[in-house]
């Protein structure tokens, strides 16, 4: 428990901002009221003045809680918090779990077939760079958390935003190069009328093998944000929850 | 994200005043929050004076802008402290920043100074 319990938990009641920011607000100020506490000791203050300097110092008014919050209360981060907030539960992780594997089994019986990707668009391609881009951030983030055990380090969030922008950008670039292939099958359709119907059920054949490939892609990313953002959340909500231990 | 510009409006001058003060304490490398306040106070003499609660706003702000970079660090025994640092973007604001102030506290002395004719 921290030394500054007690003005940490009067901030953390009014601290109206989304999670993780909440968490790392507080984390934030106490250390620095550590760290200053220790920089007073060190200039010969005495415990109790080091104390009392620090509570003063740090008091956060009205205006800079409303400030922090119209920094950090974004629309986009409260969906994130209700988002993940919702994969807290044991029953709703079970869930996630179960459809994970639902989904990994499924996409790999297709994805293991070499036919998948001689149907699907040359585009695919360029889909594997994006996809192993995430998956690196994603193996970062692991062995970061697997380092550090159960200790607690901002940094380590870092990068799993990026994931769901990846995820994102697979999709969208599956999209757009699928509308490109079709205006090229209607070019070739508009030289050839006679082959139409060959060239309606290629471009079908290429544009759900290469969906597939794409939402497998897409979806495996966003199931690894959704797990790292959790442990890691998980982490800095106990580290929180330490500091203010014992203060009701 | 397009860099921020230094333009100092009228009705936000104790904004500007307040990220000029924060981005030049770290011109001469990373700090942590509780040493920004510190800082600018001892080097003021004492005139300018932050409360560290006050501080926070600001800096998160800047960090949002893309001005200043906070990471967190592991700091053995002292534990883990976020510190921060000028990026490219916050290195340019701040030198805009001062040639700002530099011509509006001339304009302002010049007016203030004027004898009457």
């Amino acid at each position: 428990m921290s030394r500054f319990a007690q003005l940490l938990s009067a901030a953390d009641a009014r601290l109206t901002v989304p999670e993780p920011a909440r968490s790392r607000i507080l984390l934030e100020i106490a250390a620095d009221m550590e760290g200053l506490h220790r920089e007073y000791l060190d200039r010969g203050f005495s415990e109790a003045d080091a104390d009392a300097s620090v509570v003063d110092h740090f008091d956060l008014s009205e205006d800079a809680l409303r400030e922090l919050v119209r920094v950090h209360d974004t629309p986009l981060q409260r969906s994130l918090e209700n988002l993940s907030g919702h994969i807290r539960g044991t029953w709703s992780r079970l869930l996630m779990v179960v459809l994970a594997l639902f989904v990994t089994v499924g996409s790999a019986s297709l994805l293991f077939k070499g036919q998948l990707y001689r149907d699907a668009s040359g585009l695919v391609w360029v889909l594997m760079p994006i996809l192993a881009m995430g998956l690196v951030i994603a193996g970062n983030q692991v062995r970061r958390l697997a380092g550090a055990g159960d200790g607690w380090g901002p940094s380590r969030q870092s990068g799993l935003g990026r994931l769901l922008g990846l995820a994102v950008l697979i999709v969208a670039v599956a999209v757009a190069g699928l509308w490109v292939e079709l205006y090229l099958s209607a070019l070739r359709v508009r030289a050839v009328p006679g082959e139409t119907l060959i060239h309606l059920i290629g471009w079908l054949y290429m544009a759900s093998a290469t969906l597939v490939i794409a939402l497998s892609g897409a979806l495996a990313l966003g199931f690894l944000w959704f797990f790292l953002e959790s442990r890691v959340r998980h982490q800095e909500l106990t580290a929180a929850a330490n500091l203010l231990e014992g203060i009701s | 994200m397009s860099p921020k510009e230094a333009k100092l409006e009228p009705q936000s001058l104790t904004k500007h005043f307040n990220e000029a003060l924060i981005l030049s304490a770290l011109r001469k490398g990373a700090k942590h929050g509780y040493q920004l306040a510190l800082d600018i106070e001892e080097r003021s003499g004492g005139r300018f004076g932050f409360k560290h609660g006050t501080l926070y706003p600001i800096l998160h702000k800047l960090e949002k802008d893309g001005l200043i970079e906070g990471t967190w660090s592991d700091e053995g025994q002292r534990g883990k402290r976020k510190r921060y640092q000028l990026t490219r973007d916050g290195k340019r604001y701040l030198r805009d920043l001062g040639e700002s102030w530099t011509s509006l506290l001339n304009h302002f002395g010049e007016m203030i100074g004027e004898e009457e004719s």
